[in-house]
């Protein structure tokens, strides 16, 4: 099957054209910015919070094949049961099956990005069962028929007319008001989750020796889908376990400040298997569905594996300029931002634009904001260098072998000269030519007779200066 | 099928992470406890800062008074309770009688739990833990101790005994690793809030609209 | 002291007075610079294409221009940063290796060679003027120079610096990425450029030439009276 892949280029314009949806994601993403910044400020110890961080995931995904086997046997010991699944399709398809053999109709959904990477929604939907997000974001991009766009926060990008506009569309009542429209919300939304007949949610951190599912909010609607219906199904990427409970502890002193900025969000759920003999509430049956996907083979590459450390917090995204400007529809992946263009040409589906990696300013913001020490320039270099093997770059090939030659490199640079008010107006009229591309926004001062011309005369000339100060 | 597919992920794993794989960048350290102690007064003082409000009681009497007031306050006529040495220390369930306050005891909830609670105004219950640095209350399920209690009525009611107060998340994972974890175990910072139109922050999203805590000083 | 003057294309032929500055700078601190013949490029247009294999031929060019020197100095953070990845760029048991090492060990951007090579933060300079002050990415964080630049700044008279909304902003420059993706590269220059507006400073400073021809030309599209300028010049003050 061949598809025409993902533009980011022409994508991202696109977005930047979209002056009210940049306008609120600035907003927003500023707001993230300081909450991080202050809860960062207030954690002297964040550098050490981070190097235990990074111990622990390097721990865990060196001993991933064990401690998946551990986990399994924990949550099968709990009532629960695992499955794997090694791509989005057959996971979707296996959740679809276990819903249909029980007959349910309405399920509520927690948000996880995994059910965005498996397209859950639609394969329920085809088999006519009714999945509600309840994370309010999501419920709003659900509503409104759209896609997150970022990991954590998925409707950055929907200002409070849109959402009151879709209020009055879906539920004849509405508000400007953003308390009051939560409001509309919780009431549509807790119908929903005391008929539902499954819970679907997603997995911060699997606990490998308790079989924990541990899921982190601040709304409920995650602690109500594991626990008001008959059925839970957590879904869970294959690196998201960790060995101990004190494991999972390291890696919950970053996950939130670098998430939100809170110390610990509203609602930390430890949720181990199915209801226990003699409880009342809980669900009876408690499945982890635990997702391949392209991951494994990722864990086999040398120069890349150290993306799986990613613990999902979104603060690589809230620190790109990239993706600040453009947001993350135009990734055209599940995933976007740095992380994205790291892991979504790795993974077997919706590999997003193959010159993903090479949309990147090289400012190292994302390495530095990373609680979980992944160096993305690096993986993105490593992408960048996979990516040009396959394909002819010519201006980079001349310009480096003119590079190899100072007369010819000099020569150039004189030709360039000559024609200098020539590149301009090449840039006026063909405005899509590489000069016109850089000088649309920009004016060029233009090439100048060379610094190396004028180093002698400017080198007598500072030495009598000098010589004449002493 | 099933099998197939885990022993090809688990292979491949296996295969990634045989020799070559290099050993981890560092040991792990657990992460240690902060400092400071656990007491009422600090617990407090993070908690009202996340929206549930506190007193104090020193005597069951007080804590009866306490319990009295806010069912008074808040109109309460509906609640559901948890079965727990914390609630009976206070009596709980007389006070509750002594409000006229309609109550449905664990052993009376309907198949459905939650949808049953779904009219009722409170849920009373008591904690396995609080935490101090974060102001955390810590639930654990249990035969008599429904998810639903804290959880879906519009008002939660806990009673945090003093003796439960613990520093800190690392503190409590160590302490509750020691015992089977319980099939759930909800830590619960503050009201249910959100910031997902525009970033503007509302309380209030699910669950309770409103927390209170009674610090059983005594016990 | 004797130093050896790594300029990169950038300033060779489209900010040629960078040169010129830093060279008076040099001369300031007492040092004697010399430029070898025959420089281009460090090959940090290709690296970033994902090109090392282009780089090498430049990267040896490099090392044989440079390795006599004493020191080397360098008005460009990227350009420094691209010379200290040399190393990398060759196999372990590469002979070669070791020599980009020397080289790589010996580099240095011109305010970490001022700070952290001499140890000077006061050159006497002076410059009446309200700047911002923009940390280049690759100075700051790739490099780890941003404190040398900081430190030679506070030392100039008359200058008094005004903060930025969000300093640590990247100008949206990126090599070929200003060219691959021109709307974004603008969106992001713009936005630099009203963090500029709003901090009401006369210039914008920068230890980076590609940021400073980036944010300048942006600057000048826009007809704004802010002058953009180099660390370099503004240490050298009226000493050209």
């Amino acid at each position: 099957m061949t598809k025409t892949a993902h533009d980011f280029a022409k994508a991202s314009a696109k977005a930047l054209g979209d002056r009210q949806s940049r306008a609120i994601l600035h907003k927003a993403i500023g707001h993230i910015r300081v909450l991080r910044q202050r809860s960062v400020n207030a954690m002297p110890d964040f550098p050490e919070r981070q190097a235990r961080a990074v111990a622990v995931r390097d721990k865990t995904l060196a001993k991933l094949p064990e401690l998946l086997e551990t986990l399994e046997a924990s949550v099968t010991a709990a009532g629960g049961r695992v499955h794997y699944a090694e791509t989005a399709e057959t996971a979707a398809t296996l959740v679809a099956g276990i819903l249909s053999e029980r007959g349910a109709k309405l399920v509520v959904k927690g948000k996880s990005m995994v059910s965005e990477e498996m397209g859950l929604n639609e394969v329920l939907e085809a088999v006519g069962i009714e999945a509600v997000e309840t994370d309010l974001g999501e419920y709003i991009i659900q509503l409104a028929g759209q896609r997150p766009s970022h990991i954590l926060a998925p409707a950055l990008h929907v200002s409070k007319e849109q959402v009151s506009d879709l209020f009055a569309r879906k539920f004849g009542r509405t508000s400007t008001d953003i308390p009051e429209m939560t409001r509309i919300a919780r009431d549509s939304l807790r119908q929903k989750f005391l008929a539902a007949d499954a819970g679907i949610t997603g997995c911060n951190i699997a606990i490998a020796e308790t079989g924990t599912v541990t899921v982190l909010e601040n709304e409920g609607n995650i602690r109500l889908s594991g626990s008001c219906p008959p059925i839970h199904i957590a879904l869970m990427t294959l690196e998201k376990v960790v060995e101990t409970l004190a494991d999972a502890a390291v890696v919950l002193d970053i996950l939130p400040p670098a998430a939100t900025g809170q110390t610990l969000p509203v609602h930390l759920s430890f949720f181990t298997g199915a209801r226990r003999e003699g409880e009342r509430d809980g669900p009876k049956e408690m499945h982890l569905v635990i997702l391949d996907n392209g991951r494994s083979d990722i864990l086999a590459d040398p120069k890349l594996r150290s993306i799986l450390r990613c613990i999902r917090c979104g603060a690589c995204l809230n620190v790109c300029p990239v993706y600040q400007s453009v947001g993350g529809h135009a990734y055209g992946t599940v995933y976007p931002g740095p992380m994205g263009s790291v892991i979504s040409p790795l993974l077997n589906d919706n590999p997003g634009d193959p010159r993903q990696p090479f949309a990147c300013t090289h400012c190292a913001a994302c390495s530095e904001a990373c609680p979980a020490g992944i160096d993305h320039p690096a993986l993105l270099q490593e992408l960048r260098r996979r990516v040009s093997e396959t394909e002819t770059d010519l201006p980079v090939a001349a310009f480096s072998l003119l590079a190899r030659h100072p007369l010819l490199f000099g020569g150039a640079a004189a030709v360039g000269r000559l024609l200098d008010p020539k590149l301009r107006e090449v840039a006026a009229v063909a405005p899509d030519a590489p000069v016109g591309r850089f000088l649309r926004c920009r004016e060029f001062p233009g090439l100048a007779r060379p610094f190396s011309r004028r180093f002698k005369a400017l080198a007598r000339r500072l030495k009598r200066l000098q010589g004449g100060r002493a | 099928m099933k099998t197939r597919a885990k022993n090809a992920i688990l292979g491949r794993l296996r295969a990634a992470t045989a020799a070559g794989f290099p050993r981890p960048s560092a040991p792990t350290i657990p992460r240690k406890p902060g400092g400071g102690v656990a007491d009422f007064e600090r617990f407090a003082a993070v908690l009202t800062t996340l929206g549930p409000t506190f007193e104090l009681a020193r005597t069951p009497e007080e804590a009866r008074q306490a319990l009295a007031a806010y069912l008074a306050a808040n109109d309460v006529k509906t609640a559901v309770r948890w079965d727990h040495p914390d609630l009976e220390a206070v009596s709980a369930a007389d006070v509750l009688a002594e409000a006229k306050v309609a109550v449905i005891a664990p052993e009376e909830l309907p198949e459905r739990v939650c949808p049953g609670l779904a009219a009722v105004d409170l849920g009373v219950t008591a904690v396995a833990y609080a935490l101090c640095a974060t102001g955390s209350l810590v639930l654990a399920a249990a035969p008599g101790r429904e998810r639903g209690t804290p959880l879906v009525p519009r008002l939660h009611v806990a009673l945090v005994a003093k003796s439960r107060l613990l520093l800190d998340l690392p503190t409590m994972l160590e302490r509750v690793g020691q015992d089977p974890m319980p099939s759930a175990l909800n830590c619960v910072s503050g009201v249910s809030s959100t910031g997902d139109i525009e970033f503007v922050y509302v309380r209030g999203v699910h669950g309770p609209l409103a927390v209170h805590v009674i610090g059983l000083d005594w016990l | 002291m004797e130093a050896f003057l790594f300029i990169p294309c950038l300033v060779e032929h489209v900010l040629p007075q960078v040169g010129e500055a830093t060279t008076a700078v040099l001369v300031r601190a007492g040092v004697t610079p010399t430029l070898p013949k025959g420089q281009t490029c460090c090959g940090q247009f290709a690296y970033k294409r994902g090109r090392a294999d282009l780089v090498r031929p430049l990267a040896r060019r490099f090392v044989e221009l440079f390795q006599d020197a004493p020191a080397v100095v360098c008005p460009s953070g990227s350009c420094t940063a691209m010379v200290r990845r040399y190393p990398s760029l060759f196999a372990e048991d590469d002979p070669f290796r070791e020599q980009a090492e020397e080289v790589a060990a010996k580099t240095f951007e011109l305010g970490q060679f001022l700070v952290e090579r001499l140890g000077m933060v006061d050159l006497g300079a002076r410059c009446d003027l309200t700047a911002a002050l923009h940390g280049s990415c690759q100075t700051t964080r790739v490099l780890g120079a941003g404190s040398a630049t900081e430190a030679l700044l506070a030392k100039v008279a008359g200058l008094t610096l005004v903060p930025l909304a969000r300093p640590e902003r990247c100008c949206g420059f990126g090599g070929a990425f200003s060219i691959d993706y021109p709307e974004a590269s603008e969106a992001i220059v713009s936005e630099k450029i009203d963090d500029i507006v709003v901090s009401g400073a006369d210039a914008v400073i920068t230890a980076e030439p590609s940021c400073l021809l980036n944010i300048a030309s942006a600057m000048a599209k826009r007809d704004l009276p802010i002058k953009a300028l180099h660390l370099a010049e503004v240490l050298a003050g009226e000493g050209i």
